[in-house]
């Protein structure tokens, strides 16, 4: 960090933004203008030039919601990178840059809407469905993001667990210290898992939560595959799920941590790589490794509970009922809304014997945790979550119910974290 | 609600529906004369209104460009002059009805280089949503079937 950075990591009101690298200002700004020009494709530009600025997505963002401060209109995160369109690349650019119709881009521009594209937004899609022109601001704000990444401008906390995942394998760690965390599970439920069979027909990732905190979900995942006899294995050269390419915006990595999974898969002759309950790592998985494979992936891509649900259905295993015990369960964006996962879950839940409560927002239209997005993991973005979180806070407590379910890890830790601050 | 009226007005006037059989010789009943005025003024009011709301909702108003009042102007013009022009507004009525061709001429030009682009666009960017992220399965729509 620079004293630029320093001067604006204390408690000044105004501008607040962290800046990596050594960098002119002038090469921020190009490197960011380069990485927004070569987002730019048709689908962008569909997108931006179909705004009618009706603002409807502000009543859709959970952060405008909260705050009430317009500011926060999903629409207007993008402002910066609208701009670029504009002026750069747009059908009238050219026209636009003569006469300077548009502003140029700058980087205090940038710096300001650091917090707008990384703190205040959790890429969770409710504005996308919303959008009566159907434009999906979600994913131009990660677009956006590949931007700030160039340019340097990412949150510190949460640049520093992408660089873990660059430089040590994993934000849980190294190869080495994954295999010590399987040792200790093993020990810990006198379960055994493989890891790093040659071949194997299932290949399991993890994320660094259940290796950190919930080992019981690590072993469940090795008593079900040992019921039902599973050919399986974790891989130490591709154990982690999560992508904090995917989030942070840096765009080589994202497709190095998706290739990483997919190869390896590949090279262990798996039919099937099964992803942990987390909500970023089937967006980035199911849905974009495709895009870096160069085409259908030859193994599938399952979360978990679509894998659970499969073994429910035919037979393989056999859950206890709670009893019409009451519960409520919360949709994660990336998984429901952004995944499609709908159905699954809900056929779980009605095969546990829960009686299920659904919350005033749920489905496509649940509310976002607050913490998805890499904000979970942006420490300066906290005491803005936590306004967030009450919102899905007061959505639970009003159903009523004595089990909370959700199927994503980042949305329990979410939830967990904020169950501390706030009770 | 001025989208209605826009669509009621243009297809339901008798003078329209002439202008488009000497187009194209296709035609259709019209809508009786005074019923249009009464639904132009509803349309003139819900626009008012739009530009009324822009002005003052916080979220609209910092998110509004050059392009979205002059996109207002330019669809407003046709439809005052439309109604002078039902109106015999003006001494010599082909003065008044000259002045309003006029404006749906300025619609038209400006129609391609601004928002009201979105009346072609928004089928293109709602389709997209659907099909282009799943290339592994192809099955368009984000919907998981298991």
């Amino acid at each position: 960090m620079n004293d630029k950075a320093l001067a604006n990591t204390g408690n000044s009101a105004t501008a607040r933004f962290d800046l990596q690298r050594d960098m002119s200002d002038d090469e921020r700004l190009r490197h960011a203008r380069q990485a927004f020009a070569g987002d730019f494709d048709s689908e962008i530009a569909t997108y931006i030039s179909a705004c009618v600025h009706c603002g409807l997505c502000a009543e859709a963002c959970h952060f405008y919601e909260v705050t009430g401060d317009p500011k926060y209109t999903p629409i207007h995160k993008l402002d910066p990178f609208k701009k670029a369109y504009r002026r750069e690349v747009g059908p009238f650019a050219p026209i636009i840059r003569t006469f300077g119709l548009v502003p140029s881009m700058t980087l205090a521009d940038l710096e300001e809407w650091e917090v707008l594209i990384y703190d205040s937004c959790t890429m969770c899609g409710r504005c996308t469905l919303i959008c009566p022109m159907g434009i999906d601001i979600a994913e131009l704000v990660k677009n956006a993001r590949h931007g700030m990444y160039e340019a340097g401008l990412v949150p510190e906390r949460l640049e520093n667990i992408t660089r873990n995942a660059e430089n040590r394998h994993s934000p849980f760690g190294t190869k080495e210290d994954f295999t010590k965390a399987i040792q200790t599970i093993e020990k810990e439920f006198g379960i055994a898992i493989p890891v790093d069979k040659p071949k194997a027909d299932i290949l399991v990732t993890v994320t660094p939560g259940d290796l950190e905190e919930d080992h019981a979900s690590v072993a469940g995942v090795a008593r079900i595959m040992e019921k039902i006899g599973a050919d399986w294995t974790y891989s130490s050269d591709a154990f982690e799920a999560t992508n904090f390419g995917f989030l942070s915006g840096n765009l080589p990595l994202q497709r190095d941590l998706t290739m990483r999974i997919i190869d390896k898969a590949v090279e262990i002759g798996a039919s099937t790589l099964l992803l942990p309950e987390c909500g970023h790592a089937y967006g980035a998985a199911r849905w974009e490794a495709a895009e870096w494979y160069g085409g259908p992936t030859p193994v599938s891509v399952l979360h978990m509970v679509e894998f659970l649900d499969k073994l429910i259905a035919d037979g393989q295993i056999t859950v206890k009922s709670v009893g019409g015990k009451t519960a409520t369960y919360h949709d994660p964006c990336q998984i429901i809304r952004r995944g499609g996962l709908e159905a699954a879950p809900h056929r779980i839940l009605d095969a546990l014997g829960y009686d299920l409560h659904e919350m005033e927002d749920h489905g496509s239209f649940s509310y976002c945790c607050g913490g998805g997005g890499g904000v979970l993991a942006n420490a300066r973005a906290e005491p803005l979550r936590l306004k967030v979180f009450d919102l899905k806070r007061s959505q639970v407590e009003a159903t009523g119910v004595e089990h909370f379910v959700t199927s994503c890890g980042q949305c329990r830790l979410s939830f967990n974290k904020a169950g501390k601050t706030r009770n | 609600m001025f989208h209605i009226g826009f669509v009621v007005v243009f297809l339901g006037l008798g003078a329209h529906i002439t202008f488009i059989k000497g187009l194209t010789g296709l035609s259709s009943h019209n809508l009786p004369t005074n019923l249009i005025v009464v639904v132009g003024v509803i349309t003139l009011a819900s626009l008012v209104a739009a530009l009324v709301r822009r002005l003052i909702n916080p979220v609209q108003r910092l998110i509004s460009t050059f392009d979205d009042y002059s996109t207002w102007l330019v669809t407003v013009l046709p439809l005052v002059t439309g109604l002078a022009a039902a109106a015999h507004f003006g001494e010599h009525y082909e003065n008044t009805l000259a002045v309003h061709i006029l404006s749906v001429e300025l619609f038209l030009i400006w129609l391609p280089f601004s928002k009201l682009m979105h009346m072609v666009l928004f089928v293109f960017s709602r389709g997209m949503d659907r099909g282009t992220h799943d290339t592994s399965r192809c099955e368009g729509l984000r919907r998981v079937y298991v």
